[in-house]
């Protein structure tokens, strides 16, 4: 009886390869599946999972939370979802994300929960402001409750709305 | 042309039993582009892998979800099982089967009733939940729970089920069929149901696998993808498994889909019943997960394709573990169904592709 999937394809890639990588699995007519995060030494290692029904294939790289990586989610427009959560839970960096939430995705206690070393979780825990604006965001988290904004200055989940177009 | 206006649905909504939030950009009633947003009941269960061993972890599995509750547990335990070479016993493979069966009889019970809410028809909706409970009956007889059933372990199964309480379950499974066939015979023949679900929320095959969607909601737009098909576990022993498929991609054929598959998780209890090996229910196991082995593997939830991925650090807690559940996969088709239709109509869309937003968060 088989329990689960076999053979098990792991494919090791260069981040710089994803872009193409994905593409030819588009072309082809694969589904994308997931997109998983493992939080590592040298950064966050990445899972990218694609099916044509039975045969499941991933694409597996390693990337730095400093370093971005170009969205596929104009290839497979549910990406984004995994995208924005990949940012938010462990830090790292996306381009051209067709929606783009901006490190508000989910509403985390802490900066990157799920990768302590990355760029936003370190700015956090040394109380110095984030280069990437998304993680500066998250990083005032753990501040005390803000009071109501003064008149004629917006609350910022107003301006995050705005942002998504809305 | 009129004036486009934004109008927020949800968090809190009627329809929606969880929160999800929706920008509809709206112009004359009608939608022209919704902009989703979830992310208010994320727990980090993920990362509790690192607080509990790879054995207590399958309890955290199960309270993921109150209706996928199970099929968490099963999908959790195939992964690390594959993670550590582990052959189940046949005996547990076939009632992990049927309690999974179960539990798409119950969850698809549950939704029908939503939708039926959601379009106003009260007793029918009471009719699915009073038929519903049925189920859960069965769940509280073979295991002592309800909703979170702690059945299902590493290894194989906590409990057997006597054949002769298997043959009982057969016998209650019957007299449902016939009540629930007077109950699908209203989904689908019902003129007031019909109005309101067929054309709406139309998806194509071509956008719905461009969307990537999973599950009911995709074999109701002619995909003709069940991971249930690829005969992983005791659904290897079935004599011939089909999906379920529609092809006219509306709200109605998603309530078709999903009523059919209600009386499919009956015959395929049935036919493991009949075929039940005698035997063990559990398989000890030794050591843990080796340092560096990583594990995918796939379940089909009554909602869709889940995927779990696992990777082990030659220790007792796993280094990572990854659900990706069929709801996160489905958003992106939900939107587009969303886009042109009516507004009146955005509720009863949403629902039809039975979002489970715990799960999605976890």
């Amino acid at each position: 009886m088989t329990q689960t999937e076999k053979p098990q394809v792991f494919k090791d890639i260069e981040h710089a390869q994803l872009r193409k990588q994905v593409e030819s699995y588009h072309g082809r007519g694969w589904r994308f599946v997931n997109i998983s995060g493992t939080t590592v030494e040298e950064g966050v290692e990445l899972l990218y999972s694609f099916s044509d029904g039975l045969p499941l294939e991933n694409l597996r790289f390693t990337i730095n939370t400093e370093t971005a990586l170009p969205s596929v989610s104009d290839l497979y427009p549910n990406c984004f979802f995994f995208e924005n959560e990949t940012h938010d839970l462990f830090g790292v960096q996306f381009t051209g994300i067709s929606i783009d939430f901006d490190g508000e995705f989910y509403k985390v206690a802490v900066p990157t929960p799920m990768n302590p070393h990355s760029a936003a979780a370190k700015a956090s825990a040394s109380g110095k402001p984030a280069a990437d604006k998304r993680a500066a965001d998250a990083s005032v988290v753990d501040t005390p409750v803000a009071d109501e904004p003064a008149e004629g200055e917006e609350s910022s989940d107003k301006k995050s709305s705005k942002k998504k177009g809305a | 042309m009129g004036t486009k206006t934004v109008i927020p649905f949800g968090p809190q909504h009627p329809v929606l039993p969880e929160p999800m939030h929706l920008d509809l950009v709206i112009e004359d009633e009608k939608v022209i582009e919704a902009i989703p947003q979830i992310g208010f009941i994320h727990r980090g269960l993920e990362k509790l892998v690192s607080k509990k061993d790879f054995m207590q972890f399958v309890l955290v599995t199960e309270r993921i979800c109150g209706i996928c509750s199970f099929g968490h547990s099963l999908g959790y335990s195939e992964t690390v099982e594959a993670l550590m070479g582990i052959e189940v016993p046949p005996r547990a493979e076939y009632l992990r089967v049927i309690w999974h069966e179960l539990s798409r009889m119950h969850s698809h019970m549950l939704w029908l009733g939503l939708l039926a809410d959601g379009f106003g028809y009260e007793n029918l909706f009471m009719q699915c939940w009073r038929l519903r409970e049925d189920v859960l009956d069965i769940f509280e007889a073979t295991t002592g729970g309800r909703v979170i059933l702690t059945a299902c372990n590493v290894g194989g199964v906590e409990q057997d089920i006597e054949n002769n309480e298997l043959a009982g379950i057969v016998v209650t499974l019957d007299k449902m069929r016939a009540e629930y066939g007077e109950l699908l015979r209203t989904f689908l023949k019902d003129r007031s149901v019909k109005s309101r679900l067929v054309g709406v929320g139309y998806l194509s095959k071509e956008d719905s696998v461009a969307a990537a969607t999973v599950g009911p909601f995709a074999r109701a737009s002619g995909i003709d993808e069940d991971i249930r098909s690829y005969g992983f576990g005791a659904y290897g022993a079935l004599a011939d498994f089909q999906p379920i498929v529609s092809t006219k991609g509306d709200g109605y054929a998603r309530c078709e889909v999903r009523g059919l598959e209600v009386l499919q998780a009956i015959d395929i209890i049935k036919e493991l019943v009949d075929k039940m090996p005698d035997g063990e229910i559990n398989q000890k196991v030794k050591g843990v997960p080796a340092e560096g082995v990583e594990v995918v593997s796939r379940l089909e939830q009554p909602r869709g394709e889940c995927f779990y991925f696992a990777k082990g650090n030659g220790t007792k807690f796993l280094e990572r573990f990854r659900i990706r559940t069929p709801t996160s996969q489905n958003i992106a088709g939900m939107v587009q169904t969303l886009q042109g239709c009516d507004l009146a109509d955005v509720p009863l869309n949403v629902l039809t592709i039975d979002p489970c937003i715990s799960c999605t968060e976890r």
